[in-house]
């Protein structure tokens, strides 16, 4: 799974269409501190914290389950999820967590992939007849290349590069033929990343922790709160009760500290 | 953009696991899904619930569903609730019912029943020996609504008793939208009965909507019939 023919696709794109691959500070910036996010419910977040790693499906699950879950046809079953961007589906009570680009140079068995994998035939399809595992090594890269294809892929798909950020449909044709189908979503052009097996929490590796107040209200999540706070990474927020919009605020609130990040790194 | 009909879906849990402390509680709704081509369920986050009915949110297959209950992502009611409606709120009891009203009548109940845990968190914190049940009231009361100063005052007073700095320092910043931390600190103290003996109540900063507790009888029954009835 080289970079080579992401790339190669974008270049093709770009000079198809006139795009512009013109390089500039912010999108290096993206390329190189665009954390990883992983959205989940509060109470999720916490037990995930108490026992120290993310863990994948096919470890958590009892095997006779296994063949069931999307994941298993796409064999990512014993893959831990994020994505490369902003928090995009905190599903449930939202809570999220930011890790460091520099768990990269830790975790090279980690790939990257353009879309979300889960998506894939559910949401949108790729073009080709191969197999949805084949469809996915196509177009995954070893995440410490994963920089180097958002760079383009923002630059290349993008009128504004920061459009990427805000989870919109690229203004131009997919550079590998996604076709979007009923329903579809940022899912179809949203970087994903799998890290094989389990995710250590080294404290190290986290940029930042999401909370809504009105979730500090375990001894687990308050124990998380707390030492987060102590970290300086604890984001707190007030809930509407609306879900649709609490939601909305979680996701802003983590693009508002990505765009902070990214303006000191372009700096 | 694909709107799914309300009649298509019911409301069959939420997506996210309480423990007592944690109730009550607005929650994300889960639905089940209808459709011609099978069964599935959507998760939060939805785009907008409008008139014709949900844009948006996660669809799951049935054993992904499964799996995340399993997990413990998502709760499932016992029975099977009714049709989603725009502008409804689905929320948890303390008691761990479910309830489902129009979203503004959600938050005011919600207040009412957070002023009173807190009226009784400070009874009982005053009473002595009892911080853990103040502990449990306060954060109730939080978790009904996160904007009443009270609540996290009375949680940071017990912290402070058992030592526990970095949580009352936790309880401070929750609470700064409101309260300077200065007069939060005096509060905490009062609440001890080691503050200043002449000290004023707080007043919140914010100007908050007080609103009074509204029947809402027909949207309890309104909820019996969708919710509780089996299908």
């Amino acid at each position: 799974m080289p970079d080579g023919y992401l790339l190669s696709k974008l270049a093709e794109m770009a000079a198809a269409e006139n795009r512009s691959t013109a390089v500039t500070a912010e999108t290096e910036a993206m390329a190189s501190f665009l954390p990883h996010s992983h959205g989940t419910p509060a109470g999720t977040l916490a037990k995930i914290f108490a026992s120290g790693k993310f863990i994948s499906k096919q470890r958590l699950e009892d095997r006779t389950e296994w063949e069931q879950y999307i994941e298993f046809e796409r064999e990512t079953l014993d893959d831990v999820f994020f994505y490369l961007a902003p928090i995009r589906f905190p599903t449930g009570a939202p809570a999220g967590i930011l890790l460091k680009r520099e768990i990269d140079a830790e975790r090279t068995d980690a790939c990257t992939c353009p879309f979300d994998t889960g998506a894939l035939e559910q949401y949108f399809t790729l073009p080709g007849t191969e197999s949805l595992t084949s469809k996915i090594a196509t177009y995954e890269v070893p995440v410490e290349k994963a920089g180097g294809v958002l760079r383009m892929w923002s630059t290349v798909c993008y009128d504004d590069a920061r459009s990427y950020l805000d989870g919109k449909e690229i203004d131009c044709s997919s550079p590998i033929g996604v076709t979007l189908m009923d329903g579809c979503d940022c899912r179809a052009w949203t970087f994903e990343t799998r890290f094989p097996g389990e995710v250590d929490l080294n404290p190290a590796f986290i940029e930042a922790i999401f909370l809504g107040k009105r979730r500090i209200t375990s001894d687990e999540i308050s124990d998380l709160a707390s030492w987060a706070r102590e970290q300086n990474i604890l984001y707190s927020y007030r809930a509407t009760g609306n879900d649709e919009q609490d939601f909305k605020t979680l996701k802003l609130l983590s693009r508002d500290y990505i765009d902070r990040l990214l303006e000191k790194a372009a700096a | 953009m694909t709107i799914i009909p309300y009649k298509e879906l019911t409301i069959v849990g939420y997506n996210d696991l309480l423990e007592e402390t944690m109730v009550p509680t607005v929650v994300p709704p889960v639905y089940r899904w209808d459709s011609d081509k099978g069964i599935f369920f959507l998760t939060p986050p939805f785009d907008a619930h409008v008139e014709a009915g949900v844009i948006g949110g996660n669809r799951l297959t049935e054993a992904d569903f499964n799996a995340a209950v399993q997990r413990g992502d998502i709760t499932v009611f016992p029975e099977t609730g009714g049709h989603p409606r725009e502008g409804y709120t689905l929320w948890i009891d303390q008691d761990f019912q479910p309830q489902y009203e129009v979203g503004t009548r959600a938050t005011e109940n919600l207040k009412e029943l957070a002023k009173d845990l807190v009226k009784q968190a400070k009874e009982v914190l005053r009473a002595g020996n009892r911080d853990r049940e103040a502990l449990e009231l306060a954060r109730r009361a939080q978790s009904a609504a996160d904007d009443l100063v009270d609540a996290y005052l009375v949680t940071a007073a017990i912290h402070k008793r058992a030592g526990e700095n970095a949580k009352v320092g936790l309880m401070q910043d929750l609470a700064s939208e409101f309260l300077d931390k200065e007069p939060f600190n005096n509060a905490v103290d009062e609440l001890l009965g080691i503050g200043p003996a002449c000290f004023d109540a707080p007043v919140e900063k914010r100007t908050m909507k007080d609103v009074a507790l509204k029947p809402s009888l027909d949207f309890f029954q309104l909820f019996s019939t969708l919710a509780i009835a089996s299908k």
